[in-house]
């Protein structure tokens, strides 16, 4: 289904009303008696959710001090997929407990009243995130390496019954996720031929499955921090669920990420190799370039049917912003990339 | 065939980048957008329609197109038959149009036209 909500009030309003009742949800949390709000500044980037940087201070208690943390928020419209932010607040406490490189999050508000969205204050990681900034140093086979290692160490945690708050583990990860682009796609107005094709391919050449592992979800350059050449933290954790581990792999090679180097196949920041041997030596697992090859052909339809979804921000529930708009016209690259990668493997 | 570009039409990208700006980037890709779209015309997508015509008859683009997809859905082009290059031939016919409109770029990063 569509979500057709209304646009969201601004989430980060310069009003001192906003900014004193974000300093009385800290006090709260943080068990002080003041808090000071020195800036709270929007971040660039972030197509899905919001971004601030809030620099504080608080005046007494366990967390007496200046602090510069960084708020996420729900955006002014929804895409419709992914976690909440309670659910990816829960998970990045898990994931930053299990010694990940990711923000350790800090208070989570739920209450709409507070700024006019849910979201979450979490520790700043100093760092590059832009895509298109990382790719313009050049090439970079030890970040590769680093972050290949970094997913092995995502996908090795053993999580048990501790997150509940996931939709569990799918028997089939291929079957899952063709059946949920299937959806999206059914629930759009207009045909698209070349999906309906790349789901025809994917279903009839589905690898065996993998043991499914807690993937990212959105694992790509853009979606982490480099700090001095080397991986600083991972970011945006609102796609993660279970799945197959390729998916991550596959997601992170796929054309769309590489930020027009398309010749360094990891990222566009290097050789797939250097990423693979990163991934390889925590995993102890081959990765498999068939099915790979697989995943990004499913990387370049999910693209394409979250774009759409981008679109429809704009097209239906009105939110007036130029790079939504402009990104219903993206899946016409997907569906070139979806062309060439099925061509090639018949 | 104007309805098989994808949504938003290049006119509606101008417009809006014109009535609340952004990036200069952005700006300035909703605007050549618009006007590749005027310069190739109504009749850009005119090959894709023959050939889709030619199978289905007379029909709107966006019953061109549903039908299309149907026929994928059903299974007609899994064989690699006569049929399935037809059906590239197709896809690939529309796909490239429209990124000759709305990302002429990637096309040459990819070698083609």
């Amino acid at each position: 289904m569509l979500d057709s909500a209304p646009v969201r009030a601004p989430v980060f309003p310069n009003g001192e009303d906003a900014q004193a009742r974000l300093a009385t949800f800290i006090a709260k949390k943080a068990n002080a008696r003041w808090v000071r709000i020195e800036r709270l500044a929007p971040l660039p980037g972030g197509a899905v959710l919001r971004h601030a940087l809030l620099d504080c201070e608080i005046g007494d208690g366990a967390w007496a001090g200046r602090w510069r943390w960084v708020l996420r928020a729900d955006g002014a419209t929804s895409l419709g997929m992914g976690l909440a932010r309670a659910q990816e607040f829960a998970l990045q406490r898990r994931l930053f407990a299990a010694g990940l490189a990711v923000a350790e999050p800090l208070f989570i508000c739920c209450d709409e009243t507070v700024l006019g969205a849910p979201f979450f204050l979490m520790a700043f990681l100093a760092g590059e995130a832009r895509g298109e900034s990382i790719v313009a140093r050049g090439e970079n086979r030890a970040l590769a390496a680093e972050l290949g290692d970094a997913l092995a160490r995502l996908h090795r945690l053993q999580f048990g019954m501790k997150l509940r708050f996931l939709p569990p583990p799918p028997a089939d990860a291929a079957s899952a996720r063709i059946a949920e682009l299937e959806g999206l796609l059914r629930a759009d107005d207009d045909p698209h031929p070349v999906a309906e094709w790349a789901l025809r391919w994917l279903t009839q050449r589905k690898p065996a499955p993998l043991r499914p592992v807690l993937c990212h979800g959105d694992f790509r350059t853009g979606n982490y921090l480099v700090r001095d050449g080397h991986l600083a933290g991972v970011l945006d954790w609102d796609f993660a669920g279970w799945s197959d581990p390729d998916e991550d792999i596959a997601w992170f090679c796929a054309k769309a990420w590489r930020f027009g180097a398309f010749e360094r196949e990891a990222g566009g920041i290097a050789p797939r190799a250097d990423f693979y041997r990163g991934y390889e030596a925590v995993s102890g697992r081959v990765i498999d370039g068939a099915r790979v090859r697989y995943w990004e052909v499913m990387a370049a339809l999910r693209w394409s049917v979250i774009a759409l979804r981008q679109r429809d921000r704009f097209l239906q529930q009105g939110e007036r912003s130029l790079d939504l708009a402009l990104t219903g016209r993206r899946p016409a690259e997907c569906e070139l990339e979806i062309l060439l990668l099925t061509r090639e493997s018949g | 065939m104007g309805d098989v570009r994808d949504r938003p039409e290049g006119e509606v990208l101008a417009s809006l980048a014109a009535a609340i700006g952004g990036e200069p980037a952005l700006i300035a890709r909703g605007r050549a957008i618009a006007a590749r779209e005027r310069r190739y015309g109504p009749a850009a997508f005119a090959p894709c329609r023959a050939l889709l015509e030619a199978r289905y008859g007379n029909m709107e683009d966006y019953a061109l197109l549903r039908a299309l997809s149907e026929e994928i859905r059903a299974g007609i082009f899994d064989a690699p038959a006569a049929s399935r290059a037809w059906l590239l031939r197709v896809l690939e016919a529309v796909t490239l149009q429209k990124l000759r409109e709305s990302n002429p770029e990637l096309l040459a990063a990819n070698g083609i036209d």
